[in-house]
């Protein structure tokens, strides 16, 4: 399933998926397969890709 | 491979595994390759693509058991069994490449194309000169490791160009 949460935050933050990945470590295909719901990251990374978009795990993770 | 030939091989596999070694120490402390590690996703990734190279290896060595048993001329050469390492390696790198799991997040693939493109012209070019020099096609190709290994490094350059195109024309939405 897409992650349209974390493509609208990083879109509210003006980032690209490149400057997105260089924050977090990973690279931009990475960040791609996670908006396009190919990959589950861990938490470590769900708390990376937060951390670099100020909002919480529940705001771009959790699915209602 | 009486033991002159095999001394010879074994000789040969160290000075190449020194020299890349000192190449790729040389190309880290000038910050070309090897930056980084890999992301939890290419790892994943990478294991996968070695699954899969391992498989094929384990296939490869029992077909080969099957036609060496029949005494087919070329599976009786030594050369044979590398055949089946670097077919191993060529679907690792491959599944790798396609799953953008072989460069390093931070790695240029600019860089590792040129190191790619000379290692496989060198090879290309020693096996050639090797295939025509007064044998038969068929004898200088079972001892003709260059030939293979220059393959090899072509197969890895498709690789790579295809990908970086299939990159380029996928557009970020």
């Amino acid at each position: 399933m897409k992650n349209l949460k974390l493509k609208a935050a990083r879109a509210g933050k003006d980032m690209s998926q490149q400057q997105l990945a260089d924050a977090v470590g990973v690279s931009r295909q990475t960040i791609n397969a996670i908006e396009k719901g190919d990959y589950n990251p861990t938490i470590k990374l769900c708390i990376a890709i937060c951390r670099a978009l100020d909002r919480t795990l529940d705001e771009l993770f959790w699915e209602e | 491979m009486n033991t002159a030939m095999a001394l010879g091989f074994v000789t040969g596999v160290l000075v190449v595994a020194i020299v890349c070694a000192v190449l790729a120490k040389m190309a880290k402390k000038k910050g070309f390759v090897g930056k980084g590690e890999y992301d939890e996703r290419q790892q994943i990734a990478r294991g996968k693509a070695f699954t899969t190279a391992y498989a094929v290896l384990l296939v490869y060595l029992a077909v080969w058991i099957v036609f060496r048993s029949m005494e087919i001329p070329f599976f009786m050469e030594g050369i044979s069994v590398m055949i089946g390492a670097l077919l191993s390696i060529a679907v690792f790198v491959a599944s790798a490449i396609f799953h953008d799991a072989y460069f390093k997040a931070s790695e240029s693939p600019r860089t590792w194309l040129i190191i790619i493109s000379a290692v496989s012209l060198l090879n290309i070019v020693i096996g050639i000169g090797r295939l025509f020099r007064g044998e038969t096609i068929a004898e200088r190709l079972y001892d003709n490791m260059n030939l293979f290994v220059g393959a090899l490094f072509v197969v890895v350059l498709v690789c790579v160009v295809v990908k970086r195109a299939m990159d380029r024309r996928a557009v970020e939405d």
